[in-house]
């Protein structure tokens, strides 16, 4: 059923850093680092925080059990703790849920994922089955790519080049992208500037029932497992959370000011948009040009990391919204998918009031 | 006050040291299957998935959750808290009928541990690369400094560790699940190889596969069945690295200070204040004997400083509460499963469906779940009786 908050659940601080190498901060200090802005910004301290929720996945942090060196740094010391080997946003739904069911008051939320010490793209190409699989070569970036590859089979996509320079454009203006990492290497069809920029990723926000941001709608949506199952060119799980986000919030496509999808590639990007009702199918690159409403930071092109991708993605909405200051309520929705490939998806929709 | 929430349906494969004959998905489908017909439910009145796989490395097969648990369709979230994985997802699930997100959640924990060649390796870099390497820090090494800490503090000896393991390993041949299970005497077990004094081999936890399920529920789908209710739950996280476990005013390292804090809260909710005349019995996430007697204290069965003669009536059978009538992690540990078994094991005693293991009148439970060097804890208290 899609969620609608029986108490409401707001935003209450937030913080992200996206960054490239540097060997002379250790994860878990970056990862202190981000939580304590989060919490300055809610004007609050962890003696107030009743739980940690986090997002994180061994893999990418190189460590059997990451949450043991980490979960500290995000707060967990003493208090109520669980980890999500999901997408930031997971742990956003999870984190509303804890205090909807009035199991805590005020929920501290934390994702990360460091590329200069995590080979992400070999991390993915594990999950991957052995046997019918992996012998393809498949993993993320190859599974963007073929997504690419079938929209481009479908649809004429004049709007190819406007749309990725508008994406680099906003991507370049943004004041939180690394400024010198370099765009992962692309898997044809895409193009260097159509992929993401891997970086140094961590998020957080501090979840509570006051503030200015309120989450009123949440879903969930999940795929089939094997590639070939699934309609490569189109997002049916992200569409079933976006549709549920849409449903709980009782709120609508058109009313959107903000929306900020989760992809890792400008053509992933473009099908969220589709996925969300915000463009007809075909028309996503087009609605990604037109709109500097729809990913204004550039989205993955300004910094990129799983699992920390949609909590990311969450932090620039909400710098959208409070920019928004003459649009009240001023509404985002926020989309990211998890692994394998986005096999699973959430969408939050944020009001501002 | 929220609609209250219990265990409807159990689900469990054998536990078995490798199921070279099964994919994870056949094990994770086994487990579905059952608990669901224990539930009487069809598939399509899940209303979300939770499943339970940790570390991720361990299988060999990153996220195998994702192909081996998650529906198409329903809402699904991965849980990862090593040890007490299962016991998360549980919680999670809990969570998630409270906040009114569904009626109904499966939570399934699989493990795969079998199928890869380096799961000690694995878990022995869950310590820290350049402060705790050095002291050759293993899971291992881990449960057998606090077993020295605990002989020099109190006069344990070595018999206390073999007595208990001897206990779970005689009451695992009840548990048709535990494949191989064997009674071991005392004597047996200090016979065994030492792994790491003073910890023997029968002392510690085998390699085990498979998948555990169960049905979470609410309302009048849960009124209307046998019906395993929570009564409370608990769950803390402590710090990293043992050696700032050592002093500090919270607690030592052997007093299991996050395991102490979630059984309060899991007692204060279910109304529990004397413990050891108001539970019936106890599955422990215990992997170790040595672990098994540090969480006596911490689940307030005896002072700390009672703990020697509290273990001395566990080996004697006179203390007056039921441990492990499962066999525990002893017996079989699937490592992302292990808590959630300890869970399923007591929703079935309290529901009067355990078999040959079955604890006379059993009508309150108690679980718990520790993970990552005893870093993660949960307390999951179930019963007979609506709460």
């Amino acid at each position: 059923m899609p969620a609608r908050a029986a108490t409401s659940v707001c935003i209450e601080g937030y913080a992200s850093s996206v960054g490239e190498a540097d060997a002379r901060r250790s994860l878990p200090e970056l990862i202190f680092g981000v939580v304590s802005e989060a919490l300055r910004a809610a004007g609050c301290t962890m003696n107030d925080v009743d739980g940690v929720v986090i997002a994180a996945h061994d893999l990418i942090d190189g460590r059997s059990l990451s949450s043991m060196i980490t979960g500290p740094a995000a707060g967990a010391y003493l208090r109520d703790e669980i980890r999500v080997s999901d997408d930031g946003l997971v742990a956003v739904s999870l984190a509303a849920a804890r205090i909807q069911a009035g199991e805590a008051g005020k929920v501290v939320v934390a994702a990360w994922g460091r590329v200069s010490e995590g080979d992400v793209e070999r991390s993915s190409r594990v999950a991957f089955d052995p046997v019918t699989e992996q012998p393809l070569g498949l993993s993320d970036r190859a599974v963007s790519a073929l997504r690419a590859s079938a929209y481009l089979r479908l649809h004429d996509c004049p709007a190819r080049e406007r749309a990725a320079t508008e994406r680099r454009r906003r991507a370049e203006a943004s004041t939180q992208r690394p400024l010198r990492a370099a765009p992962c290497e692309a898997v044809f069809p895409l193009r260097p500037d159509e992929s993401g920029l891997p970086s140094d990723a961590v998020a957080a926000v501090v979840l509570g029932i006051e503030g200015p941001h309120v989450i009123t709608g949440i879903g969930h949506g999940t795929d089939p497992a094997r590639i070939g199952d699934r309609q490569i060119a189109q997002f049916d799980g992200a569409r079933r959370a976006i549709a549920d986000a849409f449903a709980g919030a009782g709120r609508t496509p058109a009313e959107l000011t903000v929306a900020e999808l989760g992809g890792a590639t400008l053509f992933d990007e473009a099908m969220l948009l589709e996925a969300a009702g915000l463009a007809a199918p075909g028309t996503g690159l087009d609605c990604y040009a037109d709109n500097a409403w729809i990913n204004h930071a550039g989205g993955a092109a300004a910094g990129d990391c799983y699992p920390c991708r949609g909590l990311l993605r969450m932090v620039d909405a909400l710098r959208h919204l409070d920019a928004q200051t003459s649009r009240r309520p001023a509404i985002a929705l926020v989309a990211g998918g998890s692994a394998v490939a986005d096999q699973t998806a959430a969408a939050v929709i944020i009001e501002a009031r | 006050m929220s609609d209250p929430v219990g265990i409807i349906g159990v689900g469990q494969t054998p536990y078995r040291k490798r199921n070279s004959d099964k994919s994870a998905g056949e094990l994770a489908r086994t487990a579905i299957l059952e608990a669901l017909s224990d539930a009487g439910l069809e598939p399509d009145a899940i209303g979300a998935v939770i499943g339970g796989v940790a570390p991720d490395a361990l299988s060999g097969i990153g996220d195998i959750d994702k192909a081996a648990i998650a529906m198409p369709g329903k809402p699904y979230i991965h849980v990862n808290t090593g040890g007490a994985t299962g016991s998360s997802a549980l919680l999670a699930a809990k969570t998630w009928i409270d906040a009114g997100r569904a009626d109904v959640v499966l939570v399934v924990a699989l493990e795969r541990m079998g199928q890869a060649a380096t799961a000690q390796s694995i878990f022995n870099t869950i310590f820290d690369p350049i402060y705790e390497k050095d002291f050759v820090l293993t899971t291992i090494t881990m449960a057998a400094l606090r077993a020295t800490m605990l002989m020099n503090r109190d006069g344990f000896t070595g018999e206390h560790w073999a007595g208990i393991a001897s206990r779970n390993f005689t009451q695992a041949t009840r548990n048709p699940l535990v494949i191989g299970a064997k009674a071991r005497s005392v004597a047996d077990v200090l016979a065994s190889p030492v792994l790491a004094w003073p910890i023997h081999l029968y002392e510690a936890c085998p390699i085990s596969e498979g998948a555990c399920a169960v049905v979470v529920a609410r309302g009048d789908i849960a009124r209307s069945r046998n019906t395993a209710w929570i009564h409370g739950t608990g769950a803390f996280s402590d710090t990293y690295s043992m050696g700032d476990r050592m002093h500090r005013a919270e607690g030592s390292l052997i007093e299991m200070v996050p395991l102490r804090r979630a059984a309060q809260v899991a007692y204060r909710q279910a109304g529990v204040t004397d413990p050891l005349s108001q539970l019936d019995l106890l599955e422990l996430q215990a992997p170790f004997a040595i672990i098994e007697a540090m969480a006596y204290p911490a689940l307030g069965l005896c002072d700390i400083d009672a703990n020697r003669s509290f273990v001395d009536k566990v080996i004697t059978a006179d203390a007056p509460i039921a441990i492990n009538p499962s066999g525990g992690a002893q017996a079989a540990n699937p490592v992302s499963a292990t808590a959630l078994v300890r869970i399923a094991e007591a929703a079935l005693q309290v529901r009067g469906n355990a078999g040959d293991r079955q604890v006379s009148d059993a009508r309150l439970a108690l679980a718990t779940g520790q993970g990552g060097a005893t870093q993660f804890s949960t307390v999951c208290i179930l019963g007979s009786d609506v709460p």
